[in-house]
């Protein structure tokens, strides 16, 4: 799992590439709660293109960013989402707390960029 | 009826989070022979890394020990039995719904068993609490048996 980090005024910006499971959620965990700390960030977009597994490990450590965000009502969007993970955003119901866009760009748009 | 296995294997491997990825893909190689489509493969792979974490996680919440997987093949489809040897399940019918989890404070989502049951033909567990957990789950693969009998 490689996480990179992108910042759009108070938006990060997570590109996750890899396959997320218990065994790599730290990794990503880690990177985002250490940008959280900072406290500069509102909103979080995940660009998910080269995520290529995600089981339900994934769903909690996203859960778990979300909720740190809601304290702020802070959002979180993702796009680029690969079928498999697609399946488990709507089958879980994930998407309903966590919106999917088409791109980045319609992200951005969302959160009035 | 029992159908005739045409194909199995078994292995036995530390029930540590590094192995999660090596036996969701260890099942879909084995899977492979019945020719099952990306979707099929990836719906495999997602139940056995939930099984598999599951008995990494719960089964030995706070020691080693050993997960086993045994597959086999019973011509259209695939049978997987992810087994640990920890702590079992007191309460199955409340672990098995949807969002129950016993470990928030891991941040589990509690949605291993719902992804497994969506993802699979079936699910069956049997569990003693202080003996250990089997997870048995089934997928017919779309695709048949390539070159085999036929089917009816
Ligand atoms: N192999 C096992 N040994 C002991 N308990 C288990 C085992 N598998 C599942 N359980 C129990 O069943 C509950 C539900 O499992 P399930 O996989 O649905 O959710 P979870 O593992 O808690 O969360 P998630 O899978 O979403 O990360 C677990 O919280 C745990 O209490
Ligand atoms: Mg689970």
């Amino acid at each position: 799992m490689k996480v990179a980090k992108d910042h759009r005024g108070d938006i990060l910006i997570i590109a996750a590439d890899g396959e997320l499971d218990h065994h790599t959620a730290a990794v990503l965990k880690s990177s985002i709660q250490e940008e959280l700390d900072k406290g500069r960030v509102r909103h979080i977009i995940l660009d998910l293109s080269a995520l290529s597994f995600m089981d339900s490990s994934g769903l909690g450590v996203l859960l778990g960013r979300y909720k740190e965000l809601a304290k702020w009502q802070g959002k979180m969007l993702a796009f680029g989402l690969q079928p498999l993970v697609e399946k488990l955003f709507l089958m879980t119901g994930l998407n309903k707390l966590i919106p999917v866009c088409a791109s980045l760009d319609d992200c951005l748009r969302a959160l009035g960029v | 009826m029992k159908m005739e296995v045409t194909n199995y294997f078994t292995i036995t491997f530390p029930a540590t989070s590094r192995n999660e990825a090596f036996a969701r893909v260890v099942v879909a190689a084995f899977a492979a022979q019945l020719d099952p489509t990306l979707d099929e493969l990836n719906e495999i792979k997602t139940a056995v890394s939930e099984a598999v974490t599951n008995a990494i996680i719960h089964g030995y919440p706070d020691r080693e020990g050993e997960v086993v997987i045994s597959c086999s093949l019973h011509r259209d489809s695939l049978e997987v039995i992810v087994k640990d040897s920890g702590v079992g399940i007191d309460n199955l019918e409340q672990a098995r719904e949807p969002l129950f989890t016993s470990r928030p404070d891991l941040e589990r989502a509690g949605m291993g068993f719902t992804v497994m049951e969506e993802f699979m033909d079936s699910v069956s567990i049997e569990t003693k609490p202080g003996q250990g957990t089997a997870v048995t789950m089934t997928k017919k693969i779309s695709a048949g048996e390539p070159g085999g009998n036929e089917r009816n």
